[in-house]
């Protein structure tokens, strides 16, 4: 007869410590996750701001953003833990997501940056429970919608056709004045966009 | 010939041991295997994770696609065009 049985608690004691640490892994991985999409949606308001400021052209406003994004992603603090491995973050674009939110009042705001986030450090292959992917990877978009001021090309743009407008009027005689009608006035922004 | 040395049964103990392991050790292999085949820890995590992405980026409890409409920009605002007097 066997009498010593010590080993089966040992046995007991290995397969309970995979479990164990295999949820605690998990639970540890998932909290890290989203300690980090937390921060990262500072990174996507950043840019968005940066984004929102007015500029000469719509182009350099979206350039503006997106150095700002290569800024904090890629030398700035993100830097120490945007892994590529663990976690990729990929600017959508710069613009105006309305359709993507099917906007239906004018007022509602969709402009800004939408950020692609994949986590692979969820993609984990535990022992006995198997992988944590069935289909896809982990990922999730961050937004940050705050708008865009006018860029002066756009302000002048709308200058030069309210001007237009006015040498127009029926009732006033504006593109009489002067030999060359169009060349006497000179449109300027004021500053009033 | 000494008959009590054949009567010692205790070998018998140690191969019902064996296979007794054995037959453990089957259903322990069996079991995990069924466990990775039915993705059990894929549909733990993936699950929930549509509704966790969806308050990621829409900061609504809800499906990513289903919770758009639900984005907070959405939500109508009540602002005075007169301003302050």
């Amino acid at each position: 007869m066997i009498q010593n049985q010590k080993g089966s608690l040992t046995i007991d004691f290995i397969f309970a410590l995979v479990l164990v640490l295999s949820m605690t892994l998990l639970l540890g991985v998932f909290s890290f996750s989203l300690s980090v999409v937390e921060s990262i949606q500072y990174l996507a308001f950043s840019s968005s701001r940066a984004y929102f400021a007015g500029n000469v052209s719509l182009e350099e406003q979206k350039k503006m953003g997106q150095q700002k994004f290569d800024t904090l992603s890629k030398d700035g603090a993100y830097k120490s833990f945007l892994k590529k491995e663990w976690f990729s973050v990929t600017p959508i674009g710069f613009e105006d997501f309305a359709e993507t939110y099917e906007k239906e009042d004018s007022r509602d705001i969709f402009e800004g940056v939408r950020l692609k986030i994949v986590i692979g450090l969820l993609d984990l292959n535990l022992p006995i429970f198997g992988s944590t992917t069935k289909d896809g990877s982990y990922s999730a978009y961050i937004n940050s919608f705050i708008g865009r001021e006018p860029s002066s090309e756009e302000c002048m743009g709308v200058v030069a056709n309210r001007m237009n407008a006015i040498l127009k009027l029926s009732n006033a005689s504006y593109s009489n004045v002067g030999s060359t009608a169009k060349k006497a006035y000179a449109s300027f922004d004021d500053n009033g966009c | 010939m000494n008959l009590s040395k054949k009567l010692n049964q205790a070998g018998q103990v140690s191969v019902e041991y064996v296979l007794i392991a054995a037959v453990l050790v089957a259903i322990a292999f069996s079991v995990k295997g069924a466990i990775q085949n039915s993705k059990m820890l894929a549909q733990f995590v993936q699950g929930p994770w549509d509704m966790v992405s969806g308050l990621i980026e829409n900061g609504v409890w809800g499906g990513a696609e289903k919770s758009r409409a639900l984005h907070p920009g959405h939500l109508s605002r009540h602002r005075s065009l007169k301003g302050e007097t």
